[in-house]
């Protein structure tokens, strides 16, 4: 993850964008590829990437002006926005299935085996993870591919941090759990 | 990789020393799509709209923070702030924006390369900035010369143009813009393709196999034979299609010839593991860890797909593609599982360990890796090589080469692989029967035949597929209409026979064209083309010009790239023995195709004509520039009528044109478009009917 301002810096630039755009416009070059990279990860569509990129930038645009400084990173504020539109977009989508239930459905069967197939560790664990219950996919995917703290990731799912624990907690045994029952 | 451990999570497993070192190297090592990265254009273009939307909200007294916080002076250094950043923002925008355009303006169509658009439909043009509507109306042109409306939405980005008449059927429509659209703010339009689509045929063209649903109950479609057992490799076809290189299950690869009985040449006795044929036919192949491409090796390499760019052979291994001097041209963003490379190997389609597909561009450097999205398998390339259709779990998708953009093409779960003929027709497998489908064919895929069905594979000429069931390959011949491998016409109209007949072509089948020509029309063609196949142009579409008794007049649109031309073939038809075939061909070059209103259609009775055009004309123009001259060379005295909705001109003639006699009909260039162009001169000869 690349590194983060420093928090005195960031409460700086947020309180100059509510009222400035150009320091909008800073913001957003400071977390544009994060926030792409993690939409993309839920997506895995360059088109729909961009487009729920863009509403979660417009999105905070427009909300800025009632952003609180709780002393949480900015972009804690950015991912819950994402998180938010991601699930929104497949809500719209497809009223009654999810992207769960989609994901789960491209990689239970022959990706999986394909993995295993080649005993690559990392690929067999994230391919396990793509098969996870949402929340529990979005935590671990904020927590080991987006490397926040999970007081933010708290913020990021409107969740405690105990209960984002209990997520994190959960996945990592259950890829564990996959892993070895995987011959 | 992140090296340093994290607290948290060495705390959160503080007593489970197993998972927590699992979560430890999962945080170490993401997920590898991670490293994507929004396009610079997305990157500017996103930014461009945030700061609009930022300016206009800053400069909105009713916003309620505005009001609320900055008193008249305050307001007033606000505004003069606000003000200075505005020009420190263009500043930046101008001098970090490629080529110096103070701004991106672009406009985009989603009906852009569309195929067998409807002949009632709006052209839609979203910008992304406001746009000066009468720049914009002023600036456009739609060719063939149609009429239009507009209608401005959103804040003047969303332009809708809608034909006052029916578009003209099977006709390529190309939409531009010119450079002086302007944006309200004056600024030019950055980036301006033109919108190209083609509509649909007049009626549904019949393919050289009858359709059928795909739930119904299929007449058998195909014919098939055993070639050989198989191992996992694909089998490759050779260049002219009268052999198939085939992987055996221990490596062993041979050449197996289709003529007559399938008979088998050993190449190499085992241990291949990758087959390819180069564009001169000679086999490539992978075996030991080495290639061999005639006298070219290259040794100690595990390549997962060979290709044939002008330099040679390339490869790509599964986390890189190299060139046979084990030089590295790309490396893969993430870890390649299967890979295909495109004709001329300027571009790699790969699928990733993730499923996910991903396109690689190789002439640009360093070249550029971008993901398309979730895959089930790889697929084909298109005839061109614009596009490459892959699987999905819903079916078909279509990522175009040139903007990395992937679209659904059919909804279809379940299949095991596709192939796309030159033809423009998709093979489709799926483990309980084979479909074949022409991409915008409203009625979907159509079964060919039930049964276990992979890897599909066109011959290079098309009629004949390779395909794997079991652990064997096969080969499948699409039979001709009639199911017997021949033209079984008789009783039919000659226009299903023109019509099967351009639909084998434009297959590239010219085993199956073969079969509705005569020995007489055999020989005519074989001093013309038949087959047109590259490098030279491509058959693209055709449409019968004119249609009398054992004589077919049809326009042949040949492209090459961008560019159309058209050749009309004058066709002599011959009932021989209860069968109706093709016994003769002339062929006459189209001057200047399209650059003015082109005749789409003539239908002669004894005293009237009827010409349809591609384009809305004008009507001061059509009396005298349309016109029909005697067998004599003498005019034929008539009154013509322009109906603006079929594009269609009217000749009364003041008498019956003597039956059996040739005349023809005379397009003279005072015939103009309603843009304003004039008819390239053309003269169709007819008989008197």
């Amino acid at each position: 993850m690349s590194s983060l301002p420093s928090r005195l810096d960031e409460q700086a630039l947020v309180a100059r964008a509510k009222r400035d755009p150009g320091a909008f416009g800073e913001l957003y070059e400071r977390y544009l590829v994060q926030i792409y990279r993690f939409v993309y990860s839920r997506t895995r569509d360059q088109t729909a990437a961009e487009d729920v990129t863009s509403e979660v930038f417009m999105k905070a645009l427009k909300s800025i002006g009632r952003y609180q400084d709780t002393g949480k990173p900015f972009s804690a504020w950015l991912y819950q926005i994402a998180v938010n539109s991601v699930a929104d977009r497949y809500r719209a989508a497809r009223p009654v299935e999810d992207i769960d239930d989609q994901r789960d459905l491209a990689t239970a069967g022959p990706a999986l085996e394909e993995i295993a197939a080649q005993r690559d560790e990392l690929r067999q664990i994230w391919a396990v993870i793509e098969t996870l219950p949402a929340q529990q996919r979005t935590a671990m995917v904020l927590k080991f591919q987006e490397d926040l703290k999970i007081e933010d990731i708290a913020v990021a799912m409107g969740k405690t941090p105990g209960a984002v624990k209990l997520l994190i907690h959960r996945g990592v045994t259950k890829v564990r759990a996959t892993l070895g029952s995987t011959p | 990789m992140r090296t340093r451990r994290d607290p948290e999570l060495d705390q959160l497993f503080e007593h489970e020393p197993e998972l927590r070192e699992l979560a430890q190297l999962m945080r170490a090592r993401p997920h590898p799509v991670a490293d994507a990265e929004p396009s610079p254009h997305f990157r500017v273009a996103l930014k461009q709209r945030l700061m609009r939307e930022a300016w206009e909200r800053a400069s909105q007294p009713a916003l309620p923070w505005y009001r609320r916080m900055l008193a008249p002076q305050p307001l007033a250094m606000a505004g003069a702030t606000l003000g200075a950043l505005l020009i420190v923002f263009t500043v930046f925008v101008f001098v970090t924006t490629p080529g110096g355009t103070n701004s991106t303006v672009t406009v985009r169509s989603e009906l852009n390369n569309a195929r067998t658009v409807s002949l009632v439909t709006s052209i839609p043009l979203t910008f992304t900035q406001s746009m000066d509507a009468a720049s914009v109306q002023t600036a456009v042109t739609i060719q063939p010369a149609t009429q239009a409306t507009y209608q401005w939405q959103d804040n003047n980005k969303k332009l809708t143009i809608t034909p006052v008449h029916d578009l003209a059927p099977n006709t390529q429509y190309v939409v531009k813009i010119a450079p002086s659209a302007k944006t309200q703010d004056g600024q030019a339009l950055t980036n301006a393709p033109p919108v190209q689509f083609v509509t649909r045929p007049p009626t549904p063209t019949p393919t050289p196999t009858p359709t059928s649903q795909p739930t119904s109950t299929p007449a058998p479609q195909i014919t098939s034979r055993l070639v050989a057992p198989s191992g996992n490799p694909a089998s490759r076809w050779s260049t002219d299609g009268t052999r198939l290189y085939v992987v055996g299950p221990s490596g062993q690869l041979g050449a197996w010839s289709l003529q007559g009985q399938p008979a088998g040449t050993p190449i190499q006795p085992d241990g291949v593991t990758l087959v390819a044929v180069g564009p001169d036919g000679t086999v490539a192949y992978v075996r030991n860890g080495q290639i061999s491409y005639g006298s070219v090796t290259v040794t100690n390499v595990q390549p997962i797909a060979l290709g044939f760019g002008q330099s040679g052979v390339v490869f790509a291994t599964a986390s890189d593609v190299q060139s046979s001097d084990q030089r590295k041209l790309a490396g893969l963003a993430e870890q390649a599982a299967a890979a295909d490379f495109s004709a001329t190997a300027d571009k790699l389609v790969y699928r990733g360990a993730s499923g996910n597909l991903h396109l690689v561009d190789l002439t640009v450097h360093p070249a550029r890796d971008t993901a398309v999205g979730p895959s089930t398998g790889l697929g084909d390339w298109s005839p061109d090589g614009t596009r490459y259709a892959y699987v999905t779990d819903a079916g078909i998708s279509v990522v175009d080469t040139s903007t990395a953009s992937s679209s659904k093409l059919l909804d279809f779960p379940g299949l095991t692989g596709l192939a796309w003929s030159r033809g423009n027709q998709l093979l489709l497998t799926t483990s309980s029967a084979l479909y074949l489908y022409t991409p915008g064919d409203p009625g979907g895929a159509k079964k060919q035949a039930d049964g276990d069905f992979r890897q599909p594979s066109w011959a290079p000429a098309g009629g004949h597929f390779s395909f794997k069931r079991g652990s064997d390959v096969w080969v499948g011949r699409m039979a001709a209409q009639g199911g017997s491998g021949t033209a079984a016409v008789s009783g039919a109209g000659q226009d299903e026979l023109v019509n099967a007949f351009m639909a084998a072509r434009l297959n590239l089948s010219a085993d199956q064209a073969g079969t509705y020509l005569d020995a007489a029309g055999k020989e005519a063609f074989s001093s013309l083309t038949l087959i047109y196949t590259p490098p030279g142009p491509s058959l693209a579409r055709y449409y019968v010009l004119l249609n009398q008794p054992y004589r077919v007049v049809v326009r042949l649109v040949l492209t090459k790239g961008t560019t159309q031309s058209a050749v009309d073939e004058t066709l002599i038809l011959k009932s021989s023995g209860g069968k109706l075939l093709i016994d003769g061909v002339s062929e006459r070059p189209r001057a200047s195709f399209g650059a003015g209103p082109e005749i789409l259609k003539v239908t002669v009775a004894p005293e009237q004509l009827q010409v349809s055009f591609d384009s809305d004309l004008d009507q001061s123009t059509v009396q005298g520039s349309v016109s029909v001259k005697g067998p004599n060379g003498q005019a034929v005295n008539s009154q013509a009528s322009y109906d603006a909705r079929g594009k269609t001109v009217t000749l009364q003639l003041a008498g019956a044109l003597a039956s059996g006699a040739t005349f023809d009909l005379v397009v003279s260039s005072g015939l103009k478009d309603y843009n304003g162009r004039q008819a390239v001169p053309y003269d169709l000869q007819f008989l008197g009917p």
